[in-house]
């Protein structure tokens, strides 16, 4: 079945799956981050760069399954991706030369708008901004 | 290109940041620049560029009509010709003066060394050579010259952006120097398209130290990802926190990008007084190209934002020859 999707269709296909698999969790903080740091991220990701942006989820201990969701992504599309099977992606990104963190680069931002759409979808609920 | 058409290039050096937008298009942001279909390289579509230059041109002209601006639009004849008739009247006649889409030349992007370099690559630099030959711009004195990945080709030997061992390093990708330079095409480029004044005299001067070309696909990458993401909030009026879905980014291409459009001044579609050509003689392309060249200001206030200072263009008319 998936030979037959484009590329974009299974970008969204395993966004969906990540979204719902958050969804079912039901726990409201961890939705509420999911939404928050996928909204955030792509911004973060052009203004300093993958490593520093992934990084930065990292330090913070944010959003786990984003973090997971990308990891997973990336190790199925670009081939060669430097490091050991399971690695994390900031690893991989550390590690690798140039040409991969273009390319992770730009498969993490178009991954991203499908991931962003629909935790905006389904957790229309959950305001945008933090709590103040 | 018929023989009695004027042809130009016009180049916009942004002043500070643009915003030409991409109205509902759906990206990484939730308000993404304009890009073309093909390339996804930032673009500024002709309409808006003609509209802009049709207001300045109404601003010079209002002074003719005791400033009223309607009446300048509605009669000012040169107005007319050039950019057509207004909107109530638009089906009388097309405007003589035809603007391209604007492309993008060179792309401004953070250097460890020199601050930051101006990007081109081999596939800019050919359109730009086939777009000057339809400006029929007669010989060019540079080649597009053939780039490695992961290469870059310096303009000059004392180009400020070089490191030790004769690298580049712009945002966190390190270049490798090129054998061959060749200064002339930013030379060309200084020369025709960014600003003659003097106060640009410096700026032109960092353009043929500062032009790299890289090979197409590291440009592409720097187009596509090396703009800037403004976060832009709604206050609530009595709380002063942010108002709930008011959280929004917004995508800018930053100041020093380099954009240029062709301009083709034909005759006018009708005469001055609103009869069919066929009663008199109408303005010339020369004349019509006269309307833009006496009326382009020397910035040019292009796309979104304008009340928060984005989209200031310093502008550069560059007649082709015309024999």
């Amino acid at each position: 079945m998936a030979g037959h999707q484009t590329l974009d269709q299974r970008r969204a296909s395993h966004a969906w799956r990540v979204v719902q698999q958050v969804k079912d969790e039901g726990r409201d903080d961890a939705r509420r981050e999911f939404k928050l740091q996928a909204k955030r991220l792509p911004a973060r990701v052009v203004t300093a760069g993958l490593g520093q942006a992934l990084a930065f989820l990292e330090a913070k201990d944010y959003a786990p399954h984003l973090r997971a969701a990308l990891t997973d992504w990336i190790g199925q599309q670009v081939s060669a991706a430097p490091g050991r099977t399971g690695d994390r992606l900031l690893r991989r990104v550390v590690e690798g030369d140039s040409d991969f963190l273009r390319l992770a680069t730009a498969e993490c931002l178009a991954y991203l708008q499908w991931v962003v759409r629909f935790a905006e979808a389904e957790f229309r609920d959950i305001s945008d901004v933090e709590e103040v | 290109m018929p023989e009695n058409v004027v042809s130009a290039i016009l180049g916009l050096h942004a002043q500070t940041s643009l915003h030409p937008g991409a109205g509902t298009a759906l990206g990484i942001v939730d308000l993404p620049v304009q890009r073309e279909r093909h390339t996804r390289w930032p673009t500024i579509p002709g309409s808006s560029l003609k509209g802009v230059l049709r207001d300045a041109c109404r601003e010079r002209y209002k002074s003719e009509y005791s400033g009223d601006r309607q009446r300048t639009n509605q009669e000012s004849p040169r107005l007319r010709a050039a950019f057509g008739p207004h909107t109530e009247a638009a089906g009388e006649s097309a405007g003589a003066l035809s603007l391209t889409d604007a492309r993008l030349l060179a792309f401004p992007v953070r250097s460890l060394r020199g601050v930051f370099a101006w990007v081109t690559s081999p596939a800019v630099l050919d359109r730009l050579r086939r777009d000057l030959a339809l400006c029929r711009f007669g010989a060019i004195d540079w080649q597009v010259p053939h780039v490695e990945k992961n290469r870059v080709m310096l303009p000059s030997d004392d180009c400020p952006c070089l490191i030790e061992g004769g690298r580049i390093a712009l945002e966190e990708f390190l270049f490798e120097r090129a054998g061959d330079s060749d200064g002339r095409i930013a030379g060309w480029i200084a020369d025709h398209v960014l600003p003659d004044s003097a106060a640009f005299d410096a700026t032109r001067a960092r353009f043929r130290r500062s032009l790299l070309v890289l090979h197409d696909d590291d440009f592409d990458h720097f187009a596509q990802y090396a703009t800037e993401i403004n976060a832009r909030i709604g206050l609530d009026y009595e709380t002063k926190t942010v108002k709930g879905g008011a959280l929004f980014y917004e995508e800018y291409l930053p100041p020093e990008t380099l954009f240029y459009a062709l301009v083709l001044a034909n005759e006018a579609r009708a005469r001055a007084n609103g009869e069919h050509p066929s009663a008199g003689r109408a303005m010339g392309a020369v004349d019509v190209f006269d309307v833009l060249r006496e009326t382009l200001p020397e910035v040019l206030q292009v796309g979104a934002d304008q009340s928060i200072g984005k989209g200031y263009c310093a502008t550069r008319l560059a007649r082709g020859r015309h024999d």
